[in-house]
């Protein structure tokens, strides 16, 4: 009982001034170690643990057990060794695997936008679910969002993973889109099926095998919402024993609103780099017609550039789909954590209420006790408030130790996790920026050529010299032996086969071409990028694969 | 710099102009002309009265007297210049160096003036004074003042010298008094070249500051270009290297037409340039005033310095067209009534002005007119400058917004006695074909240019000058988007950088703020190649169009002129019909004379017309296929060093990807 133990506040807090918060590399034994970053206390604990896991009925999903902790040094809160408040987590035993295969979009537009079709196949061996194979299923979005919903509430102690969005910033129309919301829905799966916590709700199995777009969470849970939560916000926070969590939800709010304003700037960006190539477009437009003289020089040139305005409307879009998107996912994400701390929050306060109320029980027990009238009634009353009180503290009390626990946990995950896909999403952007820059590079190049020759004296470039450039050093700059720009001749350009005659070249330089012909490309262009990137091997490669494989 | 040495002659000489006088009437006074140091006094007050300016053809009494006042309106200011150089005991004696070389047949009057120092004078000069020589004949003027008298007695042997000496030297048909030609010795004919350099210290500066902020890891390109000559070297500079992005590139081009067009004339060097804005004037009247600094041997080979305006540069446009029919005057900027005093528009204008100087003094025809001499060194601008514009008649003054909007004038077009006679008139137009004739022209005569060419080259005129707004256009878009999308690159990076300051991990703060620093880079090269881009092509497309409408000018000059054929044709009919009534009733033999006469001078008239209009063809075909010529090659120049800096932006971009690539991911 926690109300029997004398509060000792000085052995709550880590007297030492100079003490570096210590963070925990793994997942630590037990909540002690976290909080104190008190490293003598470990090997006790987790001969403690040893002790305890042995009694332990490690499949009863009941937190009621509370063990004392012989250990006399332990603050009053975190006593209970992190198997029994999360025995979800003590064993691997229970898993579930989600693969998608796919996803349909049908429909009206709007549905065909926001409420696209999830298709995947599960695999399972938990005992909430009727069988353990179900294949070819189908989810809608919103069907999705409903169990988000649900377990968003329902599950206080994780952060539910924020669901991926309906679209990308490709467009539906582009094909590039549907592989990227299919990975993204199989990120979501992956991150779902790897929280214990999440697996064993009902609700789960009950979605996965309820029929296509009948879903409805059976239980209703409700959590504070609204203007009664707005209020509450308004207070300051309790008193946070968890340093790590107490400092988590301001760094968690100040990611939330980072990642806002980049994404706005982001949005900005792009929408000034297509209005960019629109410029750019009409300047080589402008190009074409010109008739200083009789060479088609101009009109080759014009056409070079609009090319080159088309390439950097394609540049935005990526720029969005690269760096938006995961940006998105992560503001999301910060979202839904900031407000499960909240409610942790909140929870505490009801625990501090719950403790009032208990405490106050108590010394009306200990007045009826001193008076000398007794009253059977009152007495009676007054002891069974007091049970309900103290039942109902120490309920508060091992969900909110469960909460902070199991956030701990979370918290790590989600940092690696953060961190992995911001340099992930970084990567990709600067990948894209490279192959398209590259892009660009190679289609002036080829007009190099051109232009020079057009002055009978070889152009400017040439003026000293007594023979003009051969062809060959003209050449893309670009090339298997690395960039003749640089010293690095280690680096080759990434995809070659798409970057030095890029799928632009015919639309440029071959005259009997339409115009319409470089804007049908655009879309395919990352698609047959990824094929040529697939297909396409640098010489290196080649030998490097063949050397790996003689063994 | 040295210009600072003009200002020390202006200020610490308190007469300039007199000294010269004084020595000078002193010295021939004891030759015994007392008259001499009257007539210089005298002389000075009467250039107001001169209205005419022929060619040489007509009153050659005239001609000289005009001739030698315009000269000494430009001496005036130079005298000083020269002076100063001079040792002062040679000071009258070098005023009289001109004198001999001008006066020929005088020898013998002068030899008795100081012949044995002359040569003397001469010897020792060349050892320690080399452009008083070459330069006396301009700043003569004053010197000469004394001995106007041999001006007048030897007019009609001066002017006939003068003719065929003009004729001969060039084509031009207006050029009265070229005071470089009368050299006693003559100047040895050079191949130079015209080179010019541009001392921009804005543009320089932001060549520094370019230089400053370079990529580091850039520009390995360098090595292929060291077995280069200095000069070579210079020329590709502007291609090869980041920092080096601008006007240089105009080297190379004035250089490659110069040396292919101009083997037989000589074309001075001429440094020029347009500096230091300043806003004069008060509350009513602000405008902003240049200083035009200029170098030239034309010039004495010592620095001018002038105070001009922008108005002063429309006037020099005027008189040039009006001096040199069918020539195309390199365009001065535009005209605008708001906005005029904004550092961009200042500034722009500056630098077009200073390449229409440029343009001028490249050009060996146009470099030698005085009054583009006049224009870089009158000291008493707005003086000279109205005399001038008197004596041609070519009503600079009067300058429409519209460069190709021309004014033919009557003096120049018809000598002075004529003309005097059509402008009492009311001009050519109103005295043929104008509603007081009444009968036969109910509106005015159409003219229909008969040679293709001009029709044609009007035709791409007008196409090309579409096109060309149509990408200038387009390219400000271009340009100005460019420099949005930089300032919010600027944003962008700066919240990539408040992620970056929470700190989750040292390895993604890194990353983040790496970012933020590549970000911050390719927007400085955007920045930059979008300046070059609007510094290189930017220019030459306005440049372009506004030489289009010095070429339409040209062509109005010549539809003009066919114009008045027609109507002074119209008129001699109309006299000779007059004239054959006339004649044919024997009663009025008087009248019948004047008729005659009349006719005579329509006939001549008519003639002289024709003539010119048959000659402006000539030169406007030249002109036109060179600037032609010009126009492609220059353009064709730009877009070579658009591409070849796109093409660098580009690699340099790529390369900050992929270091950042490398270093990070």
């Amino acid at each position: 009982m926690t109300s029997s133990v004398p509060y000792d506040p000085y052995d709550d807090m880590d007297n030492n001034p100079f003490a570096e918060p210590v963070e925990p590399l793994a997942v630590p034994e037990t909540i002690n170690s976290i909080t104190r970053g008190d490293q003598e206390q470990q090997p006790d604990t987790e001969r403690n643990n040893k002790e305890h896991s042995s009694h332990k009925d490690n499949d009863s999903e009941s937190t009621n057990t509370t063990n004392q902790q012989e250990n006399g040094n332990d603050s009053a809160v975190n006593d209970i060794p992190i198997d029994e408040l999360l025995p979800e987590r003590k064993n691997n035993k229970y898993n579930l695997f989600v693969q998608v295969t796919g996803i349909e979009r049908a429909g009206s537009l709007t549905n065909k936008k926001e409420n696209p079709s999830i298709k995947f196949d599960c695999t399972t061996n938990l005992p909430t679910f009727r069988k353990p194979k179900h294949k070819k299923l189908k989810k809608t979005y919103t069907e999705f969002y409903k169990l988000f919903k649900y377990l968003n509430a329902a599950i206080p102690e994780t952060f539910v993973p924020s669901l991926p969005n309906s679209f990308t910033s490709y467009g539906i129309n582009n094909e590039e889109d549907a592989i990227k919301t299919a990975a993204n829905f199989q990120s979501w799966f992956n991150r779902i099926t790897s929280d214990p916590l999440i697996i064993r709700s009902d609700e789960v199995a009950i979605f996965i095998e309820s029929d296509f777009n009948t879903y409805t969470p059976l239980k209703k849970v409700s959590s504070i919402s609204g203007l009664k939560r707005k209020t509450l916000k308004q207070l300051s926070p309790p008193y946070d024993e968890t340093l790590a969590l107490a400092e988590f939800r301001p760094l968690v709010k100040s990611i939330y609103h980072t990642t806002q304003e980049i994404k706005a700037k982001l949005l900005k960006m792009a929408t000034v780099r297509r209005q960019l190539s629109q410029e750019v477009n009409q300047f080589g437009q402008a190009f074409q017609p010109l008739s200083l003289d009789n060479s088609d020089l101009y009109h080759k040139f014009g056409r070079v550039i609009t090319a080159i305005g088309d390439i950097e409307s394609i540049v935005a879009n990526l720029d969005m789909a690269t760096l938006f998107d995961p940006l998105e996912s992560i503001e999301h994400d910060s979202y839904i954590i900031k407000e499960a701390l909240t409610n942790r929050h909140f929870v505490m306060r009801e625990l501090l209420q719950a403790q009032q109320t208990s405490r106050q029980r108590q010394e009306n027990a200990r007045k009826l006790r001193a008076k000398r009238d007794i009253n059977p009634l009152k007495v009676d009353e007054s002891i069974r408030q007091l049970k309900e009180s103290t039942k109902n503290e120490h309920d508060l009390t091992i969900k909110l130790k469960r909460i902070t626990a199991n956030m701990l946990i979370e918290r790590e995950r989600w940092l690696v996790y953060l961190q992995e896909t911001l340099a992930q999403a970084i990567k990709e952007f600067v990948l894209r920026k490279i192959e398209y820059d590259r892009k660009k590079l190679s289609l002036l190049e080829r007009i190099r050529l051109t232009v020079r020759t057009a002055d009978g004296k070889g152009g400017l470039s040439r003026l000293g010299r007594s023979s003009l450039p051969t062809i060959s050093t003209l050449s893309s700059s670009q090339s298997y032996s690395g960039d003749s720009w640089t010293g690095d001749k280690t680096r080759t350009p990434h995809l070659i086969g798409g970057i030095v005659t890029t799928e632009f070249d015919n639309a440029v330089f071959n005259p009997n071409n339409s115009h319409g012909e470089t804007n049908t490309s655009q879309p395919q262009s990352s698609r047959q990028s990824e094929n040529i990137e697939q297909v396409g091997l640098s010489a290196r490669q080649a030998a490097s694969l063949l050397g790996d494989g003689t063994f | 710099m040295e210009f600072d040495n003009d200002l020390g002659r202006s200020v610490w000489d308190d007469n300039p102009e007199e000294n010269p006088f004084n020595e000078l009437s002193r010295t021939f006074a004891n030759l015994g002309k007392p008259a001499d140091q009257e007539q210089p006094f005298e002389e000075e007050h009467e250039p107001e009265e001169n209205e005419s300016t022929g060619d040489g053809v007509n009153d050659v009494g005239i001609t000289d007297k005009n001739g030698w006042h315009a000269s000494s309106y430009q001496t005036p200011v130079r005298s000083s210049v020269s002076n100063d150089e001079s040792p002062l005991n040679s000071g009258p004696l070098s005023a009289s160096e001109p004198i001999l070389e001008r006066h020929t047949d005088k020898l013998e009057l002068l030899g008795s003036l100081a012949p044995e120092e002359d040569p003397l004078h001469e010897l020792t000069q060349t050892a320690t004074l080399q452009s008083p020589k070459k330069s006396d004949p301009l700043f003569s003027g004053l010197e000469k003042s004394p001995l106007h008298i041999f001006d007048d007695n030897s007019t009609g042997h001066i002017s006939s010298q003068h003719q065929p000496q003009m004729k001969t030297k060039s084509g031009k048909l207006n050029k009265l008094f070229s005071s470089a030609r009368t050299r006693r010795h003559p100047i040895k004919p050079t191949q130079e070249k015209a080179s010019i350099s541009i001392h921009d210290p804005l543009v320089e500066s932001l060549v520094e500051k370019e230089k400053n902020e370079q990529f580091v890891e850039e520009s390995l390109a360098d090595d292929k270009d060291e077995g280069k000559l200095s000069l070579e070297r210079e020329m590709d500079s502007p291609l090869y290297l980041i920092a080096e992005r601008k006007v240089p590139s105009y080297i190379p081009k004035t250089n490659s037409t110069m040396s292919s067009s101009n083997t037989q004339e000589t074309i001075e060097k001429f440094q020029i340039s347009v500096v230091d804005p300043m806003k004069i004037g008060d509350i009513t009247s602000v405008y902003v005033e240049y200083t035009v600094i200029s170098k030239s041997n034309l010039l004495e080979g010592k620095p001018t310095r002038v105070k001009r305006r922008y108005r002063d540069f429309r006037w020099l446009y005027r008189q040039l067209q009006h001096n040199h029919w069918g020539k195309i005057i390199p365009p001065p900027p535009e005209k605008q009534a708001v906005g005029r005093f904004k550092q961009d528009f200042i500034e722009n204008r500056r630098a077009q002005m200073e390449r229409m100087l440029q343009h001028i003094a490249s050009n060996h025809v146009l470099q030698k007119d005085e009054d583009f001499i006049l224009f870089l060194t009158s000291e008493k601008w707005s003086q000279e400058s109205k005399v001038r514009e008197q004596i041609s008649g070519s009503k600079a003054s009067h300058d429409s917004n519209d460069i190709s909007d021309i004014h033919i004038s009557e003096l120049k077009l018809l000598g002075s006695e004529d003309a005097e006679r059509v402008l009492k008139n009311g001009g050519l137009d109103t005295e043929t074909g104008g509603s007081f004739m009444g009968l036969s022209f109910a509106t005015a005569p159409k003219y229909k240019e008969p040679d293709q060419f001009f029709v044609d080259a009007a035709e791409k005129m007008d196409i090309l000058e579409e096109q060309l707004k149509q990408l200038y256009k387009a390219l400000e878009l271009v340009d100005s988007q460019r420099s949005d999308l930089c300032s919010v690159i600027n944003e962008f990076s700066e919240t990539l950088k408040a992620l970056a300051d929470l700190e989750l991990s040292n390895r993604t703060s890194d990353l983040l703020q790496n970012f933020a620093e590549v970000h911050l880079r390719i927007k400085e090269s955007t920045s930059r190649s979008s300046m070059q881009d609007s510094l290189t092509l930017g220019i030459t497309i306005d440049d372009n169009l506004r030489a289009i409408g010095s070429v339409k000018a040209v062509l109005n000059q010549r539809k003009k002129l066919g114009y008045y054929i027609l109507l002074v044709e119209n008129d001699l009919n109309k006299k000779q019909t007059q004239f054959n009534k006339v004649s044919g009733n024997s009663a009025n033999s008087e009248k019948a004379t004047s008729i005659e006469n009349e006719l005579r001078i329509l006939t001549s008239r008519c003639n002289k017309i024709k003539q010119e209009w048959q000659t402006i063809a000539e030169v406007i075909r030249k002109d036109v296929n060179q600037h032609d010529v010009d126009t492609i090659e220059d353009f064709r120049n730009n877009m070579e060093i658009y591409l070849e800096s796109a093409i660098e932006s580009q690699k340099e971009c790529i390369e900050i990807w992929e270091t950042f690539y490398q270093n990070n991911l």
